[in-house]
Order: C-alpha cells, then sequence, then structure tokens
C-alpha cells in the first residue's frame, strides 16, 4: 500500500467519525437542519423510499418519528476514482440500533456518500435500512 | 236396409258425398277401458268422438289445446278427426279406422289430461254412420293436397324443386279434415305419400315443413341417402337434440333451418347437434363449420355481390350512396409482406378514426392475399371520415434506430417518427346482414355476464378482447365512448352487486366518468393496471366513487414520478379513500412503509437485477471467479459485529473467521491497523474471499436499493441475510445478517458486439456482518425464487422494441423476420442471433427478408 493510498484512508476514517457523530446528533436532536449536510441534489432513500434535493429531503425529516441512534459499527472507504481527479469522496458504512417514538427499538444499517463542497462535507446519497420493517399502526 | 230409417244429423260435403248419423245402432262408451271390439274392427263405419268440455263456448286457443291433449292421449297413432264440430258444452268430430289410436284413448279411460290440470271427459260413439265410397278420406285428402303443392313446386333462392309443406294442415284441401304434423304416425303416412309419388319425387331437392307443429322428426328416416338443398324446419316444436341427432343421422342437406324450435333455445345449441352438424353445410344460414365461432359472412358469398363497392382514392365521392346501408362494409387494408400484426393494423386504424363520430367495432377480422380485412356496419359517419378527411390513409408509426452515441449524448432510446403511411380501401355493401350475425351490443353483454362472478362480486374485464365470445369483434377500449358504454351497461347490470372492477391490460386512455359507476354503489376497489393512462388527471374523476383500493401500475403515469413516496401522494391526494394502492396498504403516514427496492432511476433495473443475482451467486459457489469484477484499485473492508448468545468454542472459531478480517471504526483503531484491515486490488480481495466460510444467501431475503446510477458511477445498497455453513455435521449453521455496499465504475466503454455496451467494474466493496432480527430468523430461508421463471417475464415492451431495433441494426432483416427469430429464442438476443445463423445456414432465409 503506498503512502498516499495510507494517507487518504486515514483522513477518510477520521472524516467518517467526525461526519457520523454530527450527522446522528441532527437527526435525534436538531432535525430541521439536517438537510444542511446534504448536498443541494442530493437524495436520502429511507426504507426504500426516496426523496431528492434539500427541500424534500427536509419535508422527509420532519415528517419522520423523533428518533435515537445508537451507533455500534462504523466503516469507511475513499472512492479512487480517476475520472473526477481532485473530488474528495468517501464512502461510509455505519449501524447500530433506533428507537423511534411508538417503535420498539430496531437495529439499521445506512451508507452514505459524502464529498467535499467548498471545505464542507456534504452527503450526496444515503441509503438508510432498517433491518425490520417498522409496525404499522392502523388506527 | 239402413238407407231407409232417417238419419239423425246429415253432414254435408262441398265435394264429397254426405255422411248420414244415425245413433240407432250406435254404442256410446264414457269413463271405461273396454270396448265391443267387433264394432270397432269394421273398416266401413264412421265412429264419432264428443269431447265434453262443459264450457258454453270454445276459444280457438281452446280447441287446439285440446287437439293437443288429444294428440298426445293417442301418443303418435294415426288419427284424422273429421269435420269438427264446435258445440255448446261439447265438441265432435268423427273417425275411421284408427283402433289403435281409440285403445289408447280407451287406456285412459276416455279421459284427456289439459295442460292446465283439468280432465275433460270423452265420449266415444262406435258405428254412428256408414262409410261409402265417395265419402271424404282423410288419407286422399292429404294425397290431393300434396298433387297441388308438387304442382307449385317453387323455386327457392334459384333452386328449384322445393316441396313447400308451410302450415300443411292450412291447406284448403284439407279443411274438413285435422292433419297434425305433431303426431308421429300422421307426419310418417305424409312422408310416405311424398315418398311414394315416385315421379314427382325425384325432381324434389328440398322441403320446407315450416310451422306444422312437429315434435319429432323420426320418420324423416324414410329419407335417407337423399341429399336435400333445403330442409326446413323452423317454428316446429323440435324439443329433443338427442332424438333429432338420432332421426337426423343419415339426412343430408345443405342447408338445415332450425330456427324457432324450443331446441334452438338451449345453453348448448348448436353444440349439442354436433354429431349430425357434418351433414349440412350451413344451419339457419351459417356455415356449420363456423359454428362454434361465428358466421363469417365474407366467407360465404353466394350471391355475387361478394367484391361490393370498392371505393379508394379515385372514386372518394361515392361514399354518400352508401349513407343508409346497413350492410357489412369490408375495410381493406394492403400489407402484402404481413409487416404489421393484427394487434398493431387495429391499433394504427384506431389512431386514425375520429373519436367523436359513431363507434366502430372491426368484426371478423383476417389476413388474405396481403390484405389486412375486417368488416364494420351501422357507421356511415366513420367511413365517410375515413374517406374525406384521412384520405384513406393509415399512418404508422415506426421506431428507428437512434443516431450512435457520442460522448455527450446519453440516450440510446430508439425515436419515434410516423414517416410510413399506408393507402388502404372500403368495400361497402359487401354482404347484408343476417341474424346469428355479430351484432356488438349483444356480444358485449354475453361477455359481461361471463365475466361476473356473483360470489367474488367482482367484475373481471382484464383483458376483456380476451373473452369468450368475443374472437370475431374488436371492443376498441381505448375509445372513450366505447368503454363507458361497456362500463353504462355493466352497471346498469349488476348495479350494487359489484363490489370491484379490474380493467387491466385494455389500453384505457382515460377513465373520468364516475357518473356511469355511480350506479354500482358498492364499488370499493378498482384495479386499472397496465393501461395507457398517462396522467392522474385522466383519472382523477373517479375520486368520488370512495374506493379504497386502487391500481394503476403499469400505466405510463406512473413515470412521471421518480419515488414511489411522491407518488403515493399525488394519488391520495385525488383519491383520499384510498387504503391500497397497487396492492399495497398505503396508511395514513406513507412514508413509514418500506418498499423492498428503491432504484434511483428506472433505467438501472436490468443492470442492478443482472449484477446482484451474478454476483452473489458466483460468491456462493466460485469466489475465485469474481477476481475480474474488481478493478485493480479496488478497495474491501468487513465489519463484523456478530455476536452469539451461546457461544462454544467451535462457533467462536467460525465467528472468528470473519473477525480476523474485520474491523469497527466506531471504537478507536490505529491507523497501522486501519491500513492492514483494508483490502487493496482483486488478488488481495479474493486471497479474503477464500479464507472466509462457506455461505448460501437467500436472495429473496435482498432489499435492494441503487442510489446512484450515472455513467460514472453506479452505487448499489444489498441487505438481507445469508446463512454461514456449518463446517461438520455436528454443528448447525448459522444465520447472519448483512449489508453491503458496492461502488462501480465504468472501465471500457462502446463494448461489446454492438458498440453500445459498457464494462464496469467494482471500485468499493464494504461489507458488514450482523445479528439477524427474530423477524428475519423466522422468514429467511421460507421461500425459493425460480431466477429462471422470474426472468421470462420480465422483459417488457420496451425492452422488446429496443431488442427489435438492435436486431435489425445487426442482420439487416426486415422486422418480422427479427421478430420471428427473437420469439423464437424467447427474446435472448445471443440466442436469437444463433436461430437467425442456422437459418442462413440452411438457406431458409429468402431475399426478400432482407431490407
Amino acid at each position: 500500500m503506498d503512502a498516499e493510498l495510507k494517507q487518504k484512508i486515514e483522513s477518510c476514517v477520521r472524516t467518517a467519525e467526525d461526519f457520523t457523530k454530527l450527522y446522528y446528533q441532527s437527526f435525534d436532536k436538531r432535525r430541521h437542519q439536517i438537510s444542511r449536510l446534504y448536498l443541494e441534489n442530493g437524495l436520502f432513500v429511507w426504507n426504500g423510499n426516496g426523496a431528492s434535493g434539500k427541500d424534500n429531503i427536509h419535508k422527509y425529516f420532519i415528517e419522520l418519528p423523533s428518533s435515537e441512534h445508537t451507533i455500534s459499527t462504523l466503516d469507511a472507504q475513499p472512492i479512487v476514482d480517476d475520472a473526477v481527479a481532485g473530488q474528495l469522496t468517501y464512502l461510509i458504512q455505519s449501524g447500530g440500533t433506533v428507537k423511534y417514538t411508538d417503535q420498539p427499538v430496531k437495529p439499521f444499517q445506512q451508507t452514505f456518500i459524502i464529498t467535499a463542497q467548498d471545505d464542507k462535507w456534504r452527503i450526496a446519497s444515503d441509503c438508510y435500512r432498517l433491518q425490520d420493517a417498522l409496525v404499522t399502526q392502523n388506527k | 236396409m239402413s238407407s231407409l230409417k232417417c238419419p239423425d244429423e246429415v253432414i254435408h260435403f262441398p265435394n264429397h258425398m254426405s255422411i248420414e248419423i244415425s245413433y240407432a245402432n250406435a254404442l256410446s262408451y264414457s269413463k271405461c277401458k273396454s270396448y265391443d271390439a267387433k264394432l270397432m274392427s269394421q273398416g266401413f263405419v264412421w265412429h264419432q268422438i264428443v269431447v265434453q268440455h262443459n264450457s258454453r263456448s270454445l276459444s280457438m286457443e281452446d280447441k287446439n289445446e285440446l287437439l293437443k291433449a288429444l294428440y298426445e292421449a293417442v301418443e303418435g297413432e294415426e288419427f284424422y278427426p273429421v269435420v269438427y264440430r264446435r258445440c255448446q258444452y261439447e265438441d265432435r268430430f268423427l273417425v275411421r279406422q284408427c283402433q289403435p289410436a281409440l285403445d289408447k284413448l280407451f287406456e285412459k279411460n276416455l279421459r284427456l289430461l289439459m295442460p292446465n290440470g283439468d280432465t275433460v271427459q270423452l265420449q266415444v260413439q262406435l258405428n254412428v254412420a256408414e262409410f261409402k265410397y265417395g265419402q271424404i278420406s282423410p288419407i286422399n285428402q292429404i294425397t290431393k293436397t300434396l298433387n297441388k303443392l308438387y304442382d307449385h313446386m317453387d323455386s327457392l333462392d334459384g333452386e328449384k324443386g322445393i316441396l313447400d309443406l308451410t302450415r300443411f294442415g292450412q291447406n284448403s284441401e284439407l279443411f274438413d279434415v285435422i292433419v297434425n304434423l305433431g303426431n308421429r304416425s300422421v307426419l310418417e303416412r305424409i312422408f310416405d305419400l311424398i315418398y311414394r309419388n315416385d315421379e314427382r319425387f325425384r325432381n324434389v331437392t328440398g322441403i320446407i315443413l315450416r310451422d306444422n307443429g312437429i315434435t319429432t322428426m323420426s320418420p324423416v328416416k324414410l329419407f335417407a341417402g337423399i341429399e336435400f338443398s333445403v330442409l326446413d324446419l323452423r317454428d316446429n316444436l323440435i324439443e329433443s337434440y338427442i332424438r333429432l341427432n338420432r332421426d337426423l343421422e343419415k339426412i343430408k342437406a345443405n342447408e338445415i333451418k332450425l330456427m324457432g324450435n324450443p331446441l334452438t333455445q338451449s345453453p348448448n345449441y348448436p353444440e349439442c347437434l354436433r354429431p349430425i352438424l357434418k351433414n349440412f353445410k350451413i344451419l339457419d344460414g351459417i356455415p356449420t363449420e363456423n359454428l362454434s365461432k361465428d358466421y363469417r359472412p365474407i366467407n360465404t358469398n353466394v350471391d355475387g355481390q361478394a367484391e361490393g363497392y370498392r371505393i379508394d382514392w379515385s372514386n372518394k365521392s361515392d361514399v354518400n350512396q352508401f349513407e343508409n346501408s346497413s350492410d357489412w362494409h369490408a375495410i381493406m387494408i394492403p400489407d402484402p409482406e404481413q409487416t404489421y400484426t393484427k394487434e398493431e393494423i387495429l391499433d394504427y386504424f384506431f389512431l386514425t378514426i375520429s373519436t367523436e363520430l359513431s363507434d366502430i367495432y372491426p368484426c371478423y377480422y383476417k389476413y388474405t392475399a396481403g390484405e389486412h380485412q375486417f368488416l364494420v356496419r351501422q357507421c356511415f359517419d366513420q367511413i365517410k371520415y375515413l374517406v374525406e378527411n384521412c384520405n384513406l390513409e393509415i399512418k404508422i408509426p415506426r421506431f428507428v434506430a437512434p443516431p450512435p452515441p457520442t460522448e455527450s449524448t446519453t440516450d440510446y432510446s430508439p425515436q419515434l417518427v410516423m414517416d410510413t403511411t399506408i393507402v388502404y380501401y372500403v368495400r361497402m355493401n359487401i354482404s347484408p346482414f343476417r341474424k346469428g350475425q355479430i351484432e356488438p351490443m349483444e356480444c358485449i353483454e354475453k361477455a359481461l355476464n361471463r365475466c361476473f362472478s356473483a360470489m367474488d362480486k367482482m367484475l373481471n374485464l382484464n383483458n376483456f378482447q380476451n373473452t369468450e365470445g368475443l374472437e370475431n369483434i374488436v371492443i376498441n377500449l381505448s375509445s372513450t365512448k366505447i368503454l363507458s358504454r361497456v362500463l353504462m351497461q355493466a352497471s346498469r347490470k349488476f348495479l350494487s352487486a359489484c363490489h370491484e372492477i379490474r380493467l387491466a391490460h385494455n389500453k384505457i386512455v382515460n377513465m373520468n366518468f364516475p357518473k356511469i359507476l355511480a350506479l354500482m354503489g358498492n364499488l370499493k376497489a378498482l384495479d386499472l393496471g397496465n393501461n395507457w393512462i398517462h396522467s392522474l388527471d385522466d383519472v382523477k374523476g373517479l375520486a368520488v366513487l370512495g374506493i379504497t383500493s386502487l391500481r394503476l401500475d403499469g400505466n405510463p403515469l406512473c413515470n412521471e414520478y421518480s419515488f414511489a413516496g411522491e407518488y403515493i401522494k399525488a394519488v391520495k391526494k385525488h383519491f383520499t379513500d384510498l387504503t391500497k394502492l397497487d396492492g399495497i396498504g398505503i396508511t395514513g403516514k406513507d412514508n413509514l412503509t418500506s418498499p423492498k427496492n428503491f432504484l434511483c432511476d428506472v433505467a438501472g433495473y436490468d443492470f442492478v437485477e443482472e449484477f446482484v443475482t451474478r454476483y452473489f451467486s458466483t460468491f456462493e459457489s466460485d469466489r475465485a471467479g469474481l477476481q475480474d469484477l474488481y478493478h485493480r484499485k479496488a478497495i474491501l473492508s468487513l465489519s463484523c459485529n456478530f455476536n452469539l448468545p451461546k457461544a462454544t468454542p467451535q462457533t467462536v472459531k467460525r465467528i472468528s473467521q470473519y473477525t480476523q478480517f474485520s474491523r469497527n471504526l466506531s471504537v478507536r483503531v490505529e491507523t497501522d491497523q486501519i491500513c492492514s484491515s483494508t483490502y487493496v486490488g482483486p488478488k488481495e480481495i479474493i486471497r479474503v474471499f477464500m479464507n472466509l466460510p462457506l455461505v448460501t444467501y437467500d436472495m429473496l431475503s435482498f432489499c435492494t436499493d441503487c442510489t446512484v446510477f450515472e455513467e460514472k458511477r453506479v452505487v448499489i445498497t444489498i441487505s438481507g441475510v445469508f446463512l454461514d455453513q456449518a463446517p461438520s455435521i455436528v454443528e448447525t449453521d448459522i444465520l447472519m445478517a448483512f449489508s453491503r455496499t458496492f461502488v462501480l465504475k465504468p472501465t471500457k466503454r462502446k463494448t461489446g458486439s454492438l458498440k453500445c455496451a459498457t464494462l464496469y467494474k467494482i471500485i468499493n466493496d464494504i461489507y458488514s456482518i450482523t445479528n439477524p432480527t427474530p423477524n428475519q430468523t423466522k422468514i429467511a430461508f421460507k421461500y425459493f425464487k425460480n431466477i429462471q421463471s422470474a426472468k421470462k417475464d420480465e422483459i417488457t415492451v420496451a425492452d422488446k422494441e429496443a431488442l427489435l431495433v438492435m436486431f435489425q441494426e445487426a442482420t439487416a432483416l426486415k422486422s418480422i423476420w427479427c421478430t420471428r427469430c427473437l420469439e423464437e429464442a424467447n427474446w435472448n438476443f445471443t440466442q436469437a442471433l444463433e436461430v437467425f445463423v442456422k437459418l442462413c445456414e440452411k438457406k431458409e432465409v429468402p431475399d426478400a427478408a432482407f431490407k
């Protein structure tokens, strides 16, 4: 493994740690601000339901029940892409449990692709899956 | 001696010697079963039968009822009542030489059972008059009648020699004699008399026996072996097809007519006559070979008008002559090489006609002599429109190959052009309309009955055109008028009994007519799947019906929405009562449902499906074979966070096979360790894979999310469960959950035989393993997926179109030949090419097949 790649991997991992911390804090405590973490044309896929663009993502988050995430696994890799030279892009995979209002605790997995834009990390795509579907309540 | 006596009554006849009735030597019987056999057997006496109906005056109908009962009582014995006289309280008539018939009456205790349940007493008076030569004789009168009819023997439909026995008993010769052909023996006698007149019978080619109350045709056996031109049995009382099949077994005729017999009302008519249909070419104007289908008038034109009146571009104004015609007109569309299918031709035709004018129901479609042809009726305004406004031309839409792809364009889809037109013509008045031929509303009515299930309260009109009975008519439901007509008829018919209507696969474009369905007060579910609905605006009117389940899947309108959530929201905006959309429950919080798969771009469907299936099955069986899939700079990392509640040394060892390669960045990890658990390059990655235990994936548990599908990058995340296979039989398999994301990038563009393909390689593979939830454990490996059959169903029309264009490019064949090869290969492109090569080798592809 060459030094350049090593350095990339190292910085990728540190970014992933910081980024996911910020992300889940926003998800659980500052939902209304979370869309700031996405690119203008970013994509959020929650259990197979997609929302694209900051505005739609914002709306989607607001409608989700309140949540409490606990992260137990994290992994990250740089996406080495010659085609987009200079553009730093990372692949992050996180997992853990989540408690939504009126729902039992459920394990979930999440994959992000984040990219550096104007010195800030922004989510290009975000794929969230609960291992079990939510219990739907019919009123 | 007796002539000296004064008769009690004298009956006079215009052309016969009178009958003198004297009761002096007569013996009267009533309500008894025995009689003086000697008197009865005397041939030269008249007997009188008195019918004691006890009514002041009998109507004609009552008389017929009485006679019917009487003939029923004598059960097929010859019986000719003479001079039937109607009097107060009783009717009387004379008979002769009819002992068997009288025996039957005595057997019944001289009582007649009337259809209404009453009984009527009979009095039989034997020997009321002497028979003398010159007196009336029924047989003579019948012979006379027959001779007269032989003289009249008329021609029918240009055929000479038709003996017309219509309402035989009402011939003037039979004024004083009742001759009922409904009586088997009477009919037998008549046939015998016809047959025995050798000289005249030779000229008989057909017999008309219309309206004679005939119940059985068994006497017709006498004519076995004779070939009639026509045997007309209309308006009789033939009821039993079993007997008719037996009786007509050896009778042949060009045409048999049975209309107006009770038999024709039977539900399996004319199928029930199958055993004898081969004896007749035509039944009631319908060629028997077409009976199970419908009569095709275009095939059987004997009247010399088969050509009709041709109207094409040269004599357009002549169309006005036919404004009031109710005959069939043929639309003739030349297509010498059958480039287009029936469905295509009809689709293009429906696009051409006016949506404002009368309904058009193409009937009896066929392709012969290089022409598509079908018949239409009662749509003069449309024909006039086609002739005058459309210039008798049909525009054909055509897909053409796109220009070769360049770096800048990404659109490879075929383009639509309308540069082809077919010039066609019509043949007016090609055939007159006959009863029994197709009548659209009647066909629709019958088809609706077939489609309604009272038990399920459901009207299943899926693919309505394929309903039994609509083989020879095209019901074009893409016409809003025709669709509303059909639904109107259905609503009137089934009213609130219908809770669900299925209308999938009907090319419906618009259904904004809720009023028509309002009659179905209990309508709850509507299936409009796989139609041609382009916008929610074309169905939103139905919202007022308050339906709770709606299917719109497979309509072009679905393509307007990128995500399920958007789509559900848009539909629910109109259909507020909906709880189910496209078969999936949608609750108030529609954003909490979990579709199994997410695809950011529909175009990626096949790619993702193919990749996932192939990758995981290779991972199960031949991991080394995956090496080529990885980019030379590819990165793999694994995080295994799997905890066994009851760990044994063996299981701990098994889990460690994963953890030895795994890491977890959620706890602080040193840089060196991070780098050593990042595997780079195909060789290294395969080394890791080869050291992981053998597994089996439950591919039906997979949730697949394709979040990026772009030219420069594809990102696919798969989550599901797999079984870590037990290394020995004393151990058990362990179920594990996983989530895995692949980043793919193109390495070679414009590759493959058509230079349209792009080769992708995996650049990132991030793999995490966790414990499955109890629910995942419960349903894991419960179902099996048949990949082969699942694949087959997945070829869409769009796929086929694209394949067709590609195939045409590759082979330069005409589209009909391309379709043939592709069909044969089940739309597998490579196999289709093989089919083509084989055909070429066998020299079975004519030059004309190429463009």
